[in-house]
């Protein structure tokens, strides 16, 4: 046979050739050094592509607007309790005694603060996603209303222009009939 | 989708997420050579899924339009890094190297962690639709004709690109081929590398 296309060469790669065209592609590859060399060239190079592993990673829970900031929330709260054990049992451990006074002002302090600036990231997070769809919604809102708007147009504008011309024949053919008239 | 493109339903668009994160980030790592980059137009390519819910037709393959987005989203960053006179491939990475840079060691991980670099390196130097082809074929295991949908373009010619891209790769990574002392045939996946 003669050199089959690459085209074919592929498919025979892939074994999704008809049995008899396959079986006819393979005596050839067997006999044929050029179509042997290409079909050995690329076998490799598909062993080779197997080199490039990536590692995986466990699937990411996509949330947005409510409920990703009812999540973060979790997320800040378990933080929090995660401070102040640590924070707890390195009071404990520590070989001076503790002041529970200055410890406990200390601690509110600090939660405060963690708090004060996780909320406000969530929130502005938030704010900022929600006001960003809402805006897409209205200008998709305000696009459709001027695409209405320019279709009633141009259909208003070609009305006119139909009544126009047909009060101008129209008039015309009675000037024409009162010229002709006896 | 239906409800996600009908009531913007955030549940169900999870979900399809969840279904394609996966795949829609490693076609993105491996178009773009950047592990950091990729998973970036992965999360982007969602977003666009999202944003432009209302022009998907039901009743077509979701895949192929969201594989579809998501190779855009590469050919755009593609074309912006070439603007800027950028490589998108980090040769410094986890997986980076250039094709100057393959020295063989004696460490087993070494050497695999060259062979990657050298065809993440060899991939680079594909064209962008030649590339794509071999990712979604060699990685992602689609058919041609599913290929032939995503790209908009006849089956014939996928598989044309395709034999032009392996006989490329096949000069690109001829310093990897046994004879040049890298035997790479007891690795797995010899006829079709379904690799992640």
């Amino acid at each position: 046979m003669n050199h089959p296309s690459h085209e074919q060469l592929v498919d025979f790669l892939d074994g999704e050739l008809t049995e008899p065209l396959q079986f006819e592609i393979e005596q050839h590859v067997k006999s044929c050094d050029e179509c042997g060399a290409i079909v050995n060239s690329w076998r490799g190079v598909r062993s080779q592509l197997a080199a490039w592993k990536l590692a995986e990673r466990a699937p990411v829970r996509a949330t947005t607007g409510r409920a990703a900031l009812q999540q973060n929330l979790l997320r800040i709260a378990a933080a929090i309790a995660l401070l102040v054990t640590g924070y707890a049992l390195a009071r404990i451990s520590s070989p001076a005694q503790p002041d529970m006074n200055q410890f406990r002002t200390e601690l509110a302090q600090q939660i405060r603060g963690e708090l004060r600036s996780e909320l406000q990231t969530e929130l502005a997070t938030f704010a900022e996603s929600y006001v960003t769809e809402q805006r897409a919604q209205q200008q998709a809102f305000v696009q459709t209303v001027h695409e209405l708007d320019a279709g009633w147009l141009a259909a208003l504008g070609r009305l006119r222009n139909d009544i126009e011309t047909v009060a101008v024949r129209t008039q015309e053919e009675f000037a024409r009939l009162a010229s002709s008239a006896p | 989708m239906r409800d996600v493109q009908v009531r913007g339903d955030h549940d169900a668009f999870t979900q399809l997420v969840a279904r394609w994160e996966r795949p829609i980030r490693r076609l993105c790592i491996r178009m773009t050579g950047s592990e950091h980059r990729g998973e970036e137009l992965a999360q982007e390519a969602f977003a666009r899924v999202f944003a432009n819910r209302h022009q998907y037709a039901l009743g077509r393959k979701f895949s192929t339009w969201v594989w579809r987005i998501a190779l855009n989203l590469c050919y755009e960053e593609g074309r912006r890094a070439t603007r800027r006179g950028e490589s998108l491939f980090d040769p410094g990475g986890a997986a980076g190297g250039e094709l100057a840079a393959f020295f063989p060691r004696p460490e087993e991980h070494a050497i695999d962690r060259e062979r990657a670099a050298l065809v993440r390196a060899a991939l680079n130097q594909l064209s962008d639709v030649l590339r794509s082809i071999v990712v979604l074929r060699e990685y992602e295991g689609l058919k041609y004709r599913e290929i032939a949908e995503v790209l908009e373009i006849p089956e014939g010619t996928v598989k044309w690109r395709m034999a032009e891209a392996l006989s490329q790769l096949g000069k690109l990574l001829a310093p990897l081929a046994p004879e040049h002392g890298h035997d790479m045939s007891n690795r797995d996946n010899v006829t079709n590398p379904r690799c992640v």
